[in-house]
């Protein structure tokens, strides 16, 4: 049942397709990630099944980091001219406490974080708030989204430690890869998928009781 | 023991003194100027609020509205009311405006530390400490109480309603006053036209059994409220309080969907799209990055570089959110102030989601009041995991410095310089200067500007009754149901209207725009001369004023059109 439910989302998510355009490899572990996360989720938590998920994980990682980093560091001209005007807006000399390259770095690290935890952006292409210059898609039909939450609470009761550093380490990837422009945060796919199919079956059980 | 207890509890009134300085500080502390000029709905309130002190009536001469006819549209009236008790004496200026909505703020720290020193909470004196400090120090609860918002003083008047409510299950009667405070905050702000009722039906549907225990109170508490609603009941009909949600409502947009000639598919895909854009408004304000990162798109809504909270309050609020879900129940074990604040947060949402507006700040400020309880009763929840004392107040102190010296870097420095013009930066000066040359007549151009009339009428202190008398027409009939608005205002020498060029420059005057509005080609080719120039902080030129030069606009036009009637005049031909 789960596998068959987890096959609904995976075809009828446009994400699938949009990573598989961009790197069918990717797509492919990307799946078999969400199964066997699914598995770990559902309390299938087996040794065997963690090693396996770890060394997809890693590779997946590598073929993400591959296509270059996010310089966090570096700041075009306009950001500079942005960092020292606002400078001269300080009294005796603190602007440069506040407007520097490292604010400035940490701020934008900030900005691709949040983005990426942003629900709108993976279920309402980021209506209604969309970013200028950014080829927003939504990456689950809308419908979705009340699984997923259901999955969530799910989650969050049982205390999921595979979970949480997974999703961090999906989250930390998804900021460091340039990929992430493009395809959105594509670890944070698999979680996604099977905590909207553990939101389905779990409104199923509660519909049957 | 009991002196143990005594000095305890003196210490966490001594915390909440502090927290009261701290938060009056952030809210008064350069406040006639801070945010940088007068919004014009401010401006309108405060105009108003100053019509009412001198003659009891709004500017159009409508004895006490229940919605002020402000600008097109209507907009709640009690906020004007009560700081038109505050301006009959301090009179009017920008910092006694503003006032009501810095103390009202002050009132909102307060009145949640006694809601949740008073709930069943573990620990609630600590916890509404914490908590009482997070709203103290958050931006969007300092930024909203410097400012005339009405919303804010809806917030005030829900959180008391809701103080009541809860005391109501140990004391019943408190149940009315309750009621009356819930009812009374309908007409402080458009969004609790639709959260108090429901809080107030939400309230008698989860405690039910508390309240049938004295079926006479409770039945007295929801008459009060009912004919507390009657005059907004009376007035659903009218245009006035329905054109606001209409024009900020999607319901009358087209849908990017393929519309069909079958009435049901096209039902059925119209009924998808407004669910979809319900849901994404909806959703939007539970996003991290909106809660944490980006500030509300409307520059006059908002903080440069700041969002409705810091973004470090995300780690106490997930941890708040984990420490409530152990501690939720529907069921009776539930403490019941968290399962009244669950469902109105549900429920605060439902009039921002029903507008366009992406993110509005204003219009979902229950929302933010109990995520600040959340990151509060996180921050408690974090500080528990530490033993020793010292540590706990440092974490403490650091984040807050953190918090502050954010807080002062975006509202204290960029805001001044980078949002002047959305806060009409400069129109004091504009009035002044008027004031000073009253024997020139000026006109300000509105062909894309504010309803700036209404910032003369303010810093000029214009007379109300003139005003009545002057205007009042523009609202004759039935007041509610005339929301057309006609920016054209003439204020003794300060016509406020577009600029007419072809015949404006041939009259000796002082035409006032901004640089859109007057460019430098036109000044050259209307021989218009620089009178002054109106810079914001930043030395950006916001306005400029032009005399005209009739006669030599006249002598260098080609000889066939100095004879035009106008020029002839002018020449003396």
């Amino acid at each position: 049942m789960k596998y068959l439910i987890l096959l609904i989302i995976v075809l009828t998510s446009s994400w699938t397709f949009k990573i598989f355009n961009f790197a069918p490899l990717l797509a492919i572990s990307s799946i078999i990630l969400s199964a066997l996360f699914l598995e770990i989720l559902s309390g299938s938590n087996t040794k065997k099944f963690r090693l396996f998920s770890l060394v997809l994980f890693i590779a997946s990682a590598f073929i993400i980091l591959s296509y270059g980093l996010n310089n966090f560091l570096q700041t075009t001209d306009e950001e500079q001219y942005l960092i020292n005007q606002r400078r001269s807006y300080y009294p005796d000399n603190l602007g440069r406490l506040f407007q520097n390259k490292v604010a400035f770095s940490i701020h934008k690290i900030e900005q691709s974080i949040f983005y990426n935890l942003d629900p709108n952006l993976y279920f309402f292409a980021g209506h209604p708030r969309e970013r200028a210059q950014f080829d927003e898609f939504a990456k689950y039909p809308p419908f979705f989204l009340p699984f997923f939450i259901i999955g969530l609470i799910w989650l969050i009761n049982q205390k999921s430690k595979p979970a949480i550093v997974y999703f961090a380490a999906a989250l930390i990837l998804g900021t460091l890869s340039r990929s992430t422009l493009v395809l959105g945060p594509v670890l944070v796919y698999p979680f996604a998928n099977s905590i909207i199919v553990l939101g389905v079956l779990k409104l199923w059980k509660f519909i049957k009781k | 023991m009991e002196i143990y207890q005594k000095i305890v509890r003196f210490k966490i009134y001594l915390a909440l003194f502090l927290i009261l300085v701290l938060a009056a500080f952030l809210r008064f502390y350069q406040l006639g100027s801070l945010p940088p000029g007068l919004y014009v709905d401010e401006a309108s309130q405060s105009y108003n609020a100053y019509s009412f002190a001198l003659t009891g009536k709004d500017e159009y001469g409508k004895s006490l509205p229940l919605f002020l006819r402000s600008f097109g549209t209507y907009s709640s009236s009690l906020y004007a009311y009560l700081s038109a008790i505050i301006i009959k004496f301090a009179g009017l200026s920008v910092f006694t405006s503003r006032f009501l909505s810095a103390a009202t703020g002050v009132a909102i720290v307060l009145v949640t530390f006694l809601l949740i020193a008073k709930s069943n909470l573990q620990n609630s004196l600590a916890k509404a400490v914490l908590v009482s400090l997070v709203v103290a120090v958050s931006p969007w609860a300092i930024f909203l109480s410097r400012g005339v918002y009405e919303p804010n003083l809806g917030l005030a008047l829900l959180i008391l309603g809701l103080v009541f409510l809860c005391a109501s299950l140990k004391n019943n009667r408190l149940f009315i006053a309750g009621a009356l405070i819930l009812g009374l905050s309908t007409y402080a702000y458009n969004s609790e036209r639709l959260v108090a009722p429901l809080t107030l039906l939400i309230f008698a549907i989860l405690f039910r059994k508390t309240l049938l225990k004295d079926k006479r109170t409770a039945a007295i508490g929801f008459l009060f409220f009912l004919i507390s609603q009657l005059p907004l009941i009376f007035l659903l009909g009218s245009a006035g309080p329905v054109v606001r949600l209409s024009g900020q409502s999607y319901f009358g947009q087209t849908f990017q969907v393929e519309y069909s000639n079958n009435w049901i598919l096209n039902f059925a895909l119209k009924s998808y799209a407004l669910i979809k854009e319900f849901s994404s408004q909806y959703f939007a304000y539970f996003s991290p990055r909106n809660l944490f990162f980006d500030p509300d798109p409307d520059p006059q809504r908002s903080i440069p570089q700041l969002s409705v909270f810091y973004s470090w309050m995300i780690i106490p609020f997930v941890i708040g959110i984990y420490h409530l879900k152990q501690n939720f129940s529907l069921k009776k074990q539930g403490d019941p102030l968290i399962k009244l604040l669950f469902f109105v947060m549900l429920i605060a949402l439902i009039p921002a989601a029903l507008t366009k507006d992406p993110f509005s700040t204003f219009r979902a400020l229950p929302l933010f009041w109990i995520f600040s309880i959340i990151a509060g009763l996180g921050i408690y929840q974090m500080l528990v995991h530490f033993r020793q004392r010292t540590f706990k107040v440092l974490v403490l102190a650091v984040l807050l410095l953190i918090s502050l010296s954010s807080f002062w870097s975006s509202y204290f420095v960029l805001l001044k310089y980078e949002r002047g013009k959305a806060w009409n930066y400069g129109f004091d000066e504009l009035a002044v200067k008027t004031q000073e040359n009253k024997n020139r007549q000026f006109i300000i151009d509105s062909s894309r500007e504010a309803p700036a009339y209404i910032l003369f009428a303010f810093y000029n202190k214009y007379d109300p009754a003139k005003l009545q008398k002057d205007y009042g027409w523009r609202a004759t009939g039935n007041y509610y149901d005339s929301p057309n608005f006609d920016k054209s205002y003439q204020l003794d020498n300060v016509s406020v209207r577009p600029i007419v060029w072809e015949t404006d420059i041939y009259l000796d005057q002082i035409l006032v725009g901004d640089i859109l509005a007057i460019s430098d080609e036109q000044a050259k080719e209307h021989k218009l001369e620089l009178f002054f120039e109106i810079k914001d902080p930043k030395g950006e030129i916001l306005q400029r004023a032009f005399a005209t030069n009739p006669k030599q606009k006249c002598q260098t036009l080609k000889p066939e059109f100095q004879t035009s009637e106008i020029c002839r005049l002018i020449l003396g031909l």
